[in-house]
């Protein structure tokens, strides 16, 4: 009843286009500078005045930014693809295993988030360097998964937790093993999770810019985040 | 058989050997030029030419401008291969800091530095009585004003006192209310760097002769209050970095702004023929409080740097010889005005009767190097300053609020 009420209305509405304003209006002010002739750049026109379509043209068409788009996606899937599926396995056998020094690792692994990233990077560019992995996508990768890591783990465990341990019992009774328990009973029930830690890992590797910019100096094989900055701010 | 072999053994050991000497030193240079647009190809064929000289080869690492100190440092405590870079003042002392530079004198010679650079310039790159840093170019962070937009404000001639300077500012706004008179850097760590001439114009400084905060001055809220007069009458604007007021002033929107000799590059960039830019990029003095005051403006420079852990120290010291070298050193400045330090080039008739130039050395006479120049937390002090300024612009704290906050969080540092 109380929804059909006109306060609740007015406040709804209300709260919809302030959430929504505050949410989107960086967004739509992101499009209105794309659209807007470079001259106009600083002024406060909001999709009025001069457009056009240029600048979008320029990005487009501009093979250097295209290799780095390019770039950016193949690190992005690849981290993702590669920190879900360690997640998957890390949480699985956290949730499901019981073996000595279980308990250690896990607070191992939310520890590792208690260190800021910027502090970790002197170590790991020291352990690229190393392994020969300095300006690789691989040291980006390798990275990227090392720090989606401890909340994906955390998070597909909590996932896994819920499943009822007698769904395994079940397989193994029918003769599954590990591995097929996981990849045809398990997995295909924690897909919701799985995909919730491939976005976040996604949204980590395309975002990162210290890491893209530090690992790997080649023009060539620069990502997105860091390529933009190198060619605009210079 | 034996002997055959050591023959096959030995003429393998030659053929090797004079190999790697027909190969040449490959050096890694670094720095934020190379990376930017208006000096892009100056670098290319300042790598070119080495490597056409020398047999040698070049690679070259670069970032943007502001992650160069950080990425330097990572770079070579990470033990990755680094020989030659390009810092300019500002963070020449947090890389000369850590310890990783080796001594031009040592790489060059003394005879060399002292024949070919001027005392004052090798000062600049002297710490502890080493040579940590080979001057490359040397001038100051100037106010520049574009001379088409003040005539048709109104003023052939440039202001000399903040009065002056803020009814040129008042007229141009009059003129067209779309233009920013002055893009005063209101963010990032340029809106500091703008901050301290001007406080050193109202006749006050962060830091005592003692090393003491004085920034909690009269001085410092006189400064901040008129910071906030200009973004109220709309003669400045906030999120104003150098990198936008460049973009902005190339565009004729913007009247005045404060930058290094480099502006020309972007003006050149933008299609301007570089005779030209003098009539739309001019340099000037910064208006003093009272006349008779000395003009403030900031010691700007660049510096090359050789790493003590390079393995190809005759390789560096070839490539310094080549950047500073008349031929490059003269073009690098009538495309980009970086002016040359080696005694030779600076007395070319080219440097000497540059009109754009001059009005830059003219500003160096009294320059000052940054407060923050010779500390390792440069940055953290600037950020600092940046934040209390923005924080008087934006009406969070009043000016004396400020100048407090400022000597407070200083002193925590």
């Amino acid at each position: 009843m109380f929804q059909k009420t006109v306060g609740f209305r007015v406040f709804f509405w209300a709260s919809v286009v302030l959430i929504g304003g505050f949410v989107f209006l960086p967004l739509l002010w992101l499009i209105n500078t794309a659209l807007k002739p470079a001259a106009e750049t600083f002024s406060l026109a909001f999709f009025s005045g001069p457009m056009t379509l240029d600048n979008l043209r320029g990005i487009v068409t501009d093979p250097k930014i295209m290799r780095y788009l390019l770039n950016s996606l193949v690190v992005s899937f690849s981290s993702s693809f590669l920190a879900t599926a360690v997640c998957a396995f890390a949480g699985y056998s956290f949730s499901k295993f019981r073996y000595r020094g279980r308990k250690f690792v896990m607070g191992l692994f939310m520890m590792s988030q208690a260190f800021p990233q910027a502090i970790l990077l002197l170590s790991i560019y020291v352990l690229m360097q190393k392994l020969g992995l300095l300006g690789s996508y691989y040291a980006l990768m390798i990275s990227y998964v090392a720090f989606t890591l401890p909340v994906g783990t955390w998070t597909l465990k909590t996932y896994f937790d819920q499943l009822p341990d007698s769904l395994i019992e079940s397989a193994k009774i029918d003769g599954a093993g590990n591995f097929r328990i996981m990849w045809k009973i398990i997995f295909p029930m924690a897909v919701p999770g799985m995909v919730s830690i491939a976005i976040y890992g996604f949204v980590w590797s395309w975002n990162d810019l210290l890491y893209s910019m530090t690992l790997v100096t080649d023009t060539a094989k620069r990502t997105l985040a860091s390529g933009l900055v190198m060619t605009f701010l210079g | 058989m034996k002997k055959l072999l050591a023959l096959f053994l030995c003429a393998m050991m030659l053929l090797t050997s004079a190999a790697a000497v027909a190969e040449g030193a490959n050096i890694v240079w670094a720095g934020w030029s190379g990376e930017e647009e208006a000096t892009k190809d100056i670098f290319q064929k300042m790598m070119d030419t080495y490597e056409a000289e020398t047999g040698n080869t070049v690679t070259w690492v670069g970032w943007t401008w502001d992650d160069t100190a950080q990425q330097l440092l990572i770079r070579v405590q990470g033990g990755e291969q680094l020989d030659i870079a390009q810092t300019d003042i500002s963070i020449f002392n947090t890389v000369a800091q850590a310890g990783v530079l080796a001594d031009w004198a040592e790489i060059l010679g003394e005879d060399y530095l002292t024949e070919n650079f001027e005392e004052s310039a090798l000062a600049s790159g002297r710490i502890d009585g080493k040579q940590l840093g080979l001057p490359w170019s040397m001038a100051s962070i100037s106010m520049v004003y574009n001379p088409e937009l003040l005539a048709a404000a109104g003023w052939d001639t440039v202001p000399t006192t903040i009065e002056e300077f803020e009814a040129c500012m008042a007229d141009i706004k009059a003129m067209d209310e779309s233009l920013i008179p002055y893009g005063l850097s209101t963010k990032d760590a340029t809106c500091a760097g703008d901050f301290m001439p001007w406080l050193w114009a109202f006749g006050g400084s962060i830091f005592g002769e003692d090393g003491s905060v004085t920034i909690n001055s009269q001085a410092t809220v006189d400064c901040l209050n008129w910071y906030k007069s200009l973004l109220d009458k709309g003669y400045i604007a906030m999120d104003t970095g150098r990198g936008d007021s460049r973009q902005l002033f190339a565009q004729g929107k913007i009247a005045f702004y404060d930058d290094a000799v480099v502006a020309k590059g972007q003006a050149v960039s933008n299609g301007v023929a570089p005779e030209d830019v003098v009539n739309v990029c001019s340099a000037m003095l910064r208006p003093v409080l009272n006349e008779g005051d000395e003009p403030q403006s900031t010691m700007w420079g660049h510096l090359l740097v050789a790493f003590e852990a390079s393995e190809n120290k005759e390789a560096v010291a070839e490539m310094a010889k080549v950047l500073t070298s008349d031929a490059i050193a003269l073009e690098y400045f009538e495309k980009n005005g970086m002016p040359p330090v080696t005694k030779s080039a600076a007395a070319t008739d080219v440097v000497k009767n540059d009109a754009y130039l001059s009005g830059f050395l003219t500003s160096t006479a009294t320059a000052r190097l940054e407060e923050t120049a010779s500390m390792i937390n440069a940055n953290e002090i600037k950020a600092i300053i940046t934040e209390e300024v923005q924080a008087v612009l934006l009406g969070q704290k009043t000016s004396e609020q400020a100048a407090a906050d400022m000597e407070g969080r200083l002193n925590s540092l």
